[in-house]
């Protein structure tokens, strides 16, 4: 487990032993065992970044999570909150993280502020994608939340309620940095700057949703070190598409923007969701995409059979080396080009599930079983695979199985 | 259609004993100080479910619960929310792992809800209509 300790941290902890007396603690914890399997061993299906994912063999690391909050409320404007939860990183090992830890001042019932580790959220659902117990499905459509591997934010939110009519707004804006571990051995990759903000209107079964989100990486990977570097001294020799390449393969100054709209329906009955989303960005590593998916279920007493259809685009504006193909530095071109072929690309996918409430029982305050079967094709490419071996045909079909619970 | 004919005095009887369960009635209570002096199915559902931080008039919010095992807890959320109990459990469940907010206060019966919303200006609670008393005062019959 690694912690990373912040002064704010150190802060609170200092004065948490003063405040004791005075302070109003609370427990609570969230927890998903789930199981999954694919239909083949050539590709699995899982984030970017990830050494392991889902593939024929099964498993229970990737969507298997445990986690446990405290709350510290010392009075109705201060409280501090501490999340620990367990689940397999970029890195793929399945262990717990300090997700997040924060004051929360709130100096009215619709204003308050926060300050510490946070989730962004960049996706309508990004800052609760762990509670499965709360999410329709077993995993959110990776076509749109595998889009932003980075989800911890350090940093600070605002968030701001108020009623314009009957629209219950509420706006979010954050700001901060982040750093994630991925791959294997892992490597850290820092997002040097992350601002951002979310506005959410609300009214009667309706909710409405945009996101937004500037992001910049400060890391260059590992291996494309010796290639760019390469690429940077042949520019200085009037090579434009070298310079062109060398920035694209560098995720150092990497700018990425994240935007998004979606909106859910839910009358008690039946739930609609649809959610589309944009991935800007002019690097090779971490390709523009544009993707979209809509989900739908009706309940049935305490079932809940439900459909997604996800798609993702690959965004054909860099789709290979600036490098022309006559020039004397077209050999250089193969870098740029193979990075641009291993990185996301056109997917389709079809979930088909069924969501059960089990009747709460002892300790468990309310559980959920779910059990979901998708259909993945890779349109382009890999499509959003990892790991894709040579002979994958690009189709996948894959059933899960999740049992989550609060307590 | 047929069925229904035959057996009409049948569905008559279950009507009746419909009717008769419907009398006993689930009312929301406020902190007779509380300016509101009647709240919507609307604002109450919005309250419940997270969406308000605050009564209409921006005042402060404290939410008080039946327990788990009280059949007018499920009652009260389909009738004011039009959702199930444990559909509103997982809405609070995001809104409490997100940091958003704390969930209603779980208290034991209605004389605790009424005793909490007697005691505190910002709280609201629902009881069985046949337990209120002057404490509290009805801002909505359900």
């Amino acid at each position: 487990m690694r912690f990373r300790i912040s002064t704010i941290a150190l802060a609170v902890a200092a004065s948490l032993p003063a405040l004791a007396s005075a302070v109003d603690f609370s427990y609570s914890g969230f927890s998903t065992a789930a199981y999954a399997q694919s239909d083949t061993d050539l590709a699995q299906v899982g984030y970017i970044g990830q050494p392991d994912g889902i593939d024929s063999d099964g498993t229970f690391t990737t969507d298997s999570k445990l986690g446990v909050q405290v709350t510290a409320k010392f009075n109705d404007q201060f409280s501090a909150t501490v999340q620990g939860v367990a689940y397999a990183d970029l890195t793929a090992d399945w262990e717990p993280h300090l997700d997040w830890a924060y004051v929360r001042y709130q100096p009215t019932s619709n204003l308050s502020a926060r300050v510490g580790y946070l989730r962004a959220p960049t996706f309508m659902y990004s800052d609760s994608v762990f509670i499965g117990y709360a999410n329709s499905w077993v995993r959110p459509p990776m076509e749109v939340y595998g889009l932003s591997p980075a989800y911890q934010l350090r940093g600070v939110d605002l968030s701001w309620r108020n009623n314009l009519g009957p629209v219950a707004v509420t706006v979010q804006p954050y700001y901060g940095d982040s750093k994630l571990d991925a791959g294997d051995p892992a490597m850290e990759i820092e997002v040097s700057e992350w601002a951002g903000m979310a506005v959410t209107g609300e009214v009667g079964s309706f909710m409405f949703r945009a996101g937004y989100a500037s992001i910049e990486l400060g890391t260059t990977t590992e291996q494309l070190v010796g290639p760019i570097t390469t690429l940077r001294s042949m520019a200085a020799l009037g090579c434009t598409g070298c310079a062109v390449d060398a920035n694209a393969l560098d995720l150092d100054g990497t700018k990425i923007k994240n935007i998004n709209v979606g909106v859910q329906y839910d009358n008690g009955t039946s739930i609609a969701i649809a959610e589309v989303a944009q991935r800007d960005t002019d690097s090779y590593v971490t390709v523009a995409m544009n993707s979209a998916y809509v989900t739908y279920g009706h309940r049935f007493g305490s079932f809940m059979p439900y459909g997604t259809i996800a798609a993702a685009r690959r965004d054909d504006s860099n789709m290979s080396s600036a490098i022309p193909a006559g020039s004397p530095f077209s050999p250089l071109a193969a870098v740029a080009n193979s990075t641009l072929a291993g990185g996301n690309d056109d997917q389709d996918s079809y979930t088909l599930g069924v969501r059960y409430e089990v009747p709460s029982f002892s300790v468990l305050k309310g559980a959920i079983v779910k059990l979901q079967y998708d259909h993945i094709e890779a349109k382009e490419g890999n499509g959003m695979f990892i790991n894709v071996q040579p002979g994958f045909d690009g189709d996948t079909d894959m059933i899960s199985a999740s049992f989550d619970f609060i307590f | 259609m047929r069925i229904a004919k035959t057996h009409s005095w049948l569905l008559a009887s279950l009507l009746g004993l419909g009717s008769m369960s419907a009398s006993a009635d689930i009312v929301v209570i406020v902190n007779p100080k509380n300016p509101a002096a009647n709240l919507t199915a609307e604002q109450v559902s919005a309250m419940y479910l997270g969406t308000s931080a605050t009564f209409p008039d921006g005042g402060a919010l404290a939410l008080a619960d039946q327990p788990e095992s009280a059949g007018i807890r499920g009652d009260f959320y389909q009738k004011a929310t039009g959702r199930s109990a444990a559909q509103v459990k997982a809405t609070w469940a995001r809104i409490t792992f997100t940091g958003k907010g704390t969930p209603p206060k779980e208290l034991k019966s209605d004389a605790d809800v009424k005793a909490f919303v007697a005691g505190d200006a910002k709280a609201i609670g629902y009881i069985d209509s046949s337990a209120v008393d002057g404490s509290v005062k009805v801002a909505l019959k359900l």
